[in-house]
């Protein structure tokens, strides 16, 4: 049979009869007396033939012979009608098991937005989101801005909901939930949500078209006990995906306005922005999407790149993205069956100016306050004008960052000129630790002449605890129960009070840094990005997270993206790590099957299931670092004794294969390998989220540490940790008379051993002239 | 062609390999969509709904299974070219409601019951989503003697469930079931047991073509509601047209009737003026952003129950797709499984529908 299509003659015969029959009900609708009025809405101009024209596919494609053929069984002989009971098949109820909506059901909920930076993943003093969209408030009194953001036009809700719940250590009779909307109380609630969520409604009066301020102020009592462990036993979360306000399908515009808002909101809750991109969209079209979307946003999303047809992962969203394919750009906003604002995007030329123009302005990204290098600056330019404490645990921080070139390794001192005061009558041994970077340079009781702020009180500490970039004091009060099996007792001060005339002073440096390999990151944009092999879809995520706000650089470098086991033979030969030992630290012991020429007699023929990387012999096909290992073997080598001493001497010389023995990660990043130049390769563990690893690759070429790294670990706690532990430091400017101390101490400061070996031989070569002298002028005069 | 042909040639989205009979040539559409992007949908409804010896359950029935469960489920392990779902269906379906002696299903099977099947008569849609599914997944996945069953419940469905038309003695429509729908004040119908392209399929495969007229009828009788509203979940034909159902059956157009358009646009029959219907149904019950209409007033639309399971909204979205004269605004909602067994089906179907037929409504 060809490709032509038959129509079975029983279907040609519907063709005909297709007039009368669509004449045929309505004709009979006439004749019938009290037959009900047809209210439905006209139809749309149809084709009067369609019952009888549209044939069925199948009809389409079956034999015409086929149709008419006699049936093969005889038609059956008619059963008398019955006249028992009626089937039970049609007493069957479907689904009538969800509540049924009334209607208005389709309202618009809209929550709160957060500021950005709370914690995420983990419990905090104060405010965290130890789950996506679960903001949790720990501690005695803790206070926490929220926003809302009302459209203009929008009738203004009558409540908002708040769903909360608080933990079973909470004194419900003492512990109490304040909300001011626009600084006007809207009401005080008391925190006995503690059997599960429930639910709040805060009256709304105060509420205006735009953005409106909702303070939570929380007083939380323990019942039992007090002291910092009982800090962290009062907590209520708020659930951020059912708390906002609803408002009518009508009031929120389908425009660009509402998406920055939802999204914002959604970022600040720690949840993803989820691009559904049909298959077959060009992934360019996902980068340009994503840097547009960045741009609007106020901090760094996790993307999720996920088909149209994979199921709805966890709660439902309020925001999303569509990309579809299609010849001619476009975007729309729209709102999908379960509620969500989608931006859809048909991809096509002139996609980014449609996005610049259709999304809006960009948005301002917070950036950390710069502490000018060898001048005084206070708390209050750092952002933090009064800190003021009341948890028996608590801490507090003043992020700043340092120019990217600054670098101090040696004995140089910063100063911290501290205000601050504490309560009176603080039980002893209450503390007050003062960090640099999490270390800590002064321990200050609590316990002594409380109740006033106390002269200002200057801490030196060494410079080499700051870095170049994101730097944070930091301060940690510990105030134990008085007595810790008691519930505490009220106060009427403040616990801590530390002033924004508290002042930082850190030396000017020499432009240093530890090399450039965190702008070569940097460069790495969502085009820059591609699989290992061909299966594609791994990269995805990679290529709308790395989507930067600004065009990458003119010679940007690239990354590949790959998998074991699947793309280890992909690896370049000369990586920094052999296959094998990056299987080692990916999947654990593994299996290697040694050559043939390596086994012995008394060998068995099938070999142990497996053996570490220490065992494994390395490949010849493998590489920089096995090759660098000591050969074994008896025999006397000049490089096994001065290897070590080498190792010894410079910092950054341990070996790698030493290095990486006995480490486990979830990806493994490499430097780009000699001959592949400008290309670095990441390889993920089996069955790893890509999009999860996508983020943590983001962020990690953002931080410091990624200075320097020629091999990373992404391991299991989602940190990073680099290879060499200490890359040397690089001038990045001239040396100057009044800069070259700072540059030959950080020199020092990085390699002693190696600095004291340098200067030893320059000593020793500034000797020879000296002792050539002696010997010449002593060998004269013996001749004379 | 031969008829053995036909189903496998409908079935062209089986991935290959499997050895099905050689497909026929895409007449004009080009090579039809593969279903792979749905398989992590399809794996999300077998661990929701499918237990480990091939039973389909219907939670909110109280974990009963049916026929026509484990016929939609049969189906969807066909087209997801599924062989180990296919044989723990098959299994399980042939151990307990193959026992009329007929070759038909037992229409429900109760596992609180005793015994499990407590009445023995048949619901045909099930069996014809079942016998289509047999037929079609004999040969790929190993069983020819799942083409024997299909042959025989086609025999049976033939033979016992199709009744003519009492204004229409010519017409011959397939009867919700093998016994009582027969009454003497008419003949108790549910449209939406009709499924066209399956009916056609499955009787010019088997050479009975009294089914594919019953396809061809019900086509014509789904136009007919169409010109009147939306087609009820049941009606009684009569010799003076169709009349209202007996009490206790549904004359609304609800979770019966709802599949009507779904089982159109995958029949290739998305310009069917019933699907105009009821998108435009969907079109006014829905523009002030309300959850989707699962119960309307068959001759006004108007609205008695919503619901907020994403597969009812599906169905809404298909139906303004094919339609789109209807209106704007209903996309097809993305799968999710957070929904009874019915809904989630009826959107996996959807999305089989979309992506064969509808590619420009991709689902958001």
């Amino acid at each position: 049979m060809t490709g032509v299509v038959h129509l079975p003659k029983a279907a040609l015969a519907a063709l005909m009869l297709a007039p009368l029959l669509a004449a045929g009900p309505a004709a009979a609708q006439e004749g019938e007396a009290g037959s009900p009025t047809i209210l439905l809405p006209d139809l749309p101009a149809a084709d009067p033939a369609s019952p009888g024209t549209a044939a069925t596919p199948a009809a389409d494609a079956a034999d015409a012979d086929s149709a008419d053929a006699a049936p093969t069984a005889t038609p059956p002989a008619v059963t008398p009608p019955a006249t028992g009971p009626l089937p039970g098949i049609g007493a069957v109820r479907r689904d009538a098991a969800a509540p049924v909506p009334a209607a208005g059901s389709g309202d618009w909920r809209l929550g709160f937005g957060l500021p950005p930076g709370l914690p995420e993943g983990r419990v905090t003093m104060g405010a965290s989101l130890p789950q996506d969209a679960i903001l949790r408030l720990t501690g005695e009194t803790v206070q926490q801005d929220m926003t809302l953001v009302l459209p203009d036009g929008a009738a203004i809700p009558g409540t908002l909901d708040l769903v909360l719940r608080s933990g079973i250590n909470l004194l419900p009779q003492q512990s109490r939930l304040v909300v001011r909307v626009n600084d006007t109380e809207a009401g005080t609630f008391p925190l006995d949500q503690q059997d599960g969520w429930g639910q709040i409604a805060i009256p709304g009066d105060a509420l205006v078209p735009g953005v409106n301020r909702i303070l939570l102020d929380l007083t939380q009592h323990h019942r039992i006990f007090c002291g910092p462990e009982a800090s962290f036993g009062v907590w209520t979360e708020i659930d951020m995906m059912r708390s906002g306000v609803s408002l009518a399908a009508g009031d929120v515009p389908l425009a660009a306005d509402s998406f920055r808002v939802l999204a914002t909101n959604a970022v600040s809750r720690g949840l993803p922005v989820e691009v559904r991109m049909q298959p077959g969209v060009d992934p360019a079209t996902l980068g340009t999407v994503m840097q547009a979307v960045r741009a609007i946003l106020p901090q760094m999303p996790e993307v999720r790149v996920l088909s149209p047809y994979d199921p709805v992962q966890g709660a439902g969203r309020r925001v999303g993205i569509s990309i579809e394919q299609g010849t001619t750009a476009s975007i729309r906003f729209l709102r999908n069956a379960q509620g969500a604002l989608i931006l859809r995007v048909t991809e096509g030329d002139g996609l980014d100016r449609l996005l610049a123009q259709g999304l809006g302005p960009e948005v301002a990204k917070p950036v950390l306050p710069l502490l000018e290098p060898g001048r005084e600056v206070s708390f209050a330019d750092l952002g933090q004008p009064l800190i003021v404490r009341n948890t028996r645990y608590a801490d507090a921080e003043v992020p700043f960052r340092l120019p990217d070139d600054w670098m101090l390794l040696a004995s140089q001192r910063a100063t911290l000129n501290l205000r601050y005061g504490y309560g009176a009558g603080l039980p002893d041994g209450s503390i007050l630790l003062v960090k640099v970077n999490g270390e800590t340079i002064s321990l200050l009781p609590l316990d002594l002449q409380g109740g006033a702020v106390l002269p200002p009180l200057r801490v030196r500490f060494p410079a080499n605890l700051l870095q170049g970039g994101e730097n944070r004091v930091s301060f940690e009060m510990v105030v134990p129960g008085d007595p810790p099996t008691l519930e505490c007792p009220a106060r009427e001060t403040d616990m801590l009070a530390i002033l924004g005339d508290s002042t930082l002073s850190v030396p000017p440096s020499p432009p240093m840094n530890l090399g450039d390999s965190q702008d070569d990151l940097l460069s790495i944009g969502g085009g820059q990005v591609g699989p290992m092999s061909d299966s594609g879809t791994l990269a995805l995520p990679f290529q709308a997270q790395l989507a930067a706000e600004t065009p990458p650089p003119p010679e940007p470098q690239t990354l590949v993206v790959g998998q074991v086991p699947q793309d280890l033979s992909r690896l370049p030969d000369r990586a920094a790590l052999s296959r094998q030992q990056i299987l080692q630290v990916l999947e654990g012991v593994i299996e290697v099957l040694p050559a043939p020429a390596a086994s012995t007699p008394s060998q068995p023929a099938t070999q142990p299931t497996g053996f570490t990387l220490q065992q494994a012999a390395p490949s010849g096909a493998d590489t920089a670092a096995a090759e660098a290992e000591p050969a074994p073997g008896p025999r006397w080598s000049p490089r096994a004794v001065v290897e070590p001493i080498w190792n010894t001497v410079v910092p950054d010389a341990e070996p790698l294969a030493d290095w990486i023995a006995g480490r486990s990660a979830r990806a493994v990043l490499l430097a780009p390998a000699e001959g592949q130049p400008g290309q670095w390769s990441l390889v993920l563990r089996s069955g790893e989220d890509a999009s999860a690893a996508a983020l943590a690759f983001d962020r990690f070429r953002h931080d410091r540490a990624a200075n320097g790294a020629e091999v990373a670990l992404w391991l299991e706690d989602g940190s990073w940790t680099s290879w060499p532990p200490r890359p040397a430091p690089q001038l990045q400017g001239p040396v100057t008379r009044a800069n070259l101390l700072a540059v030959v101490g950080n020199f020092a400061s990085w390699g002693p051993a190696y600095y004291t070996a340098v200067l030893v031989g320059l000593a020793l070569l500034s000797v020879l002239p000296a002792i050539a002298f002696v010997r010449l002028t002593r060998g004269k005069g013996n001749h004379g | 062609m031969n008829r053995r042909g036909m189903i496998c040639a409908s079935l062209s989205l089986i991935p290959a390999g499997l050895g099905l009979a050689p497909r026929a040539a895409p007449a004009q559409t080009g090579e039809a969509p593969t279903l792979a992007p749905l398989n992590t949908a399809w794996q999300a409804w077998k661990t929701a709904n499918l237990t480990a010896d091939g039973r389909v359950v219907d939670a909110y029935q109280e974990g009963a299974s049916h026929s026509e469960s484990q016929g939609y489920g049969l189906y969807l392990a066909t087209r997801f070219g599924d062989g180990d779902a296919f044989r723990r269906i098959y299994t399980w379906t042939e151990a307990n409601l193959a026992i009329r002696g007929d070759g038909l299903l037992a229409w429900r099977w109760r596992a609180e019951a005793t015994p499990p099947v407590e009445d023995l008569n048949n619901a045909s849609d099930g069996d014809l989503f079942y016998a289509w599914a047999l037929a079609a997944g004999a040969e790929p996945f190993g069983l020819p003697e799942a083409r024997g069953r299909a042959a025989a419940i086609a025999a049976a469905l033939d033979e016992v469930c199709l009744r003519p038309l009492p204004a229409e003695p010519g017409a011959l429509l397939m009867l919700p079931g093998a016994e009582g729908f027969d009454r003497p004040e008419g003949v108790i119908f549910n449209p939406s047991y009709w499924m066209p392209r399956l009916m056609t399929e499955l009787g010019t495969e088997f050479d009975r073509p009294r089914l594919v007229q019953a396809a061809e009828a019900a086509l014509r009788q789904l136009g007919a509601f169409a010109a009147r509203g939306l087609a009820p979940d049941w009606a009684l034909a009569t010799e003076a047209g169709w009349q209202p159902p007996p009490a206790g059956f549904s004359a609304n157009a609800g979770y019966e009737a709802m599949r009507l358009p779904l089982y159109l646009c995958l029949s290739g029959q998305g310009g069917h003026p019933l699907v105009a219907r009821f998108a435009a149904a969907y079109a006014a019950a829905m523009a002030g952003g309300d959850a989707t209409p699962t119960v309307m007033d068959a001759l006004t639309g108007a609205v008695q129950e919503r619901s907020p399971h994403s597969g009812y909204a599906a169905i809404a979205g298909l139906s303004r797709c094919a339609a789109p004269a209807s209106g704007t605004g209903l996309p097809i909602p993305l799968f999710t499984i957070d929904q009874p067994y019915y809904p989630a089906t009826l959107h996996l179907f959807v999305l089989i529908a979309q992506l064969e037929g509808f590619p420009a409504c991709v689902p958001i």
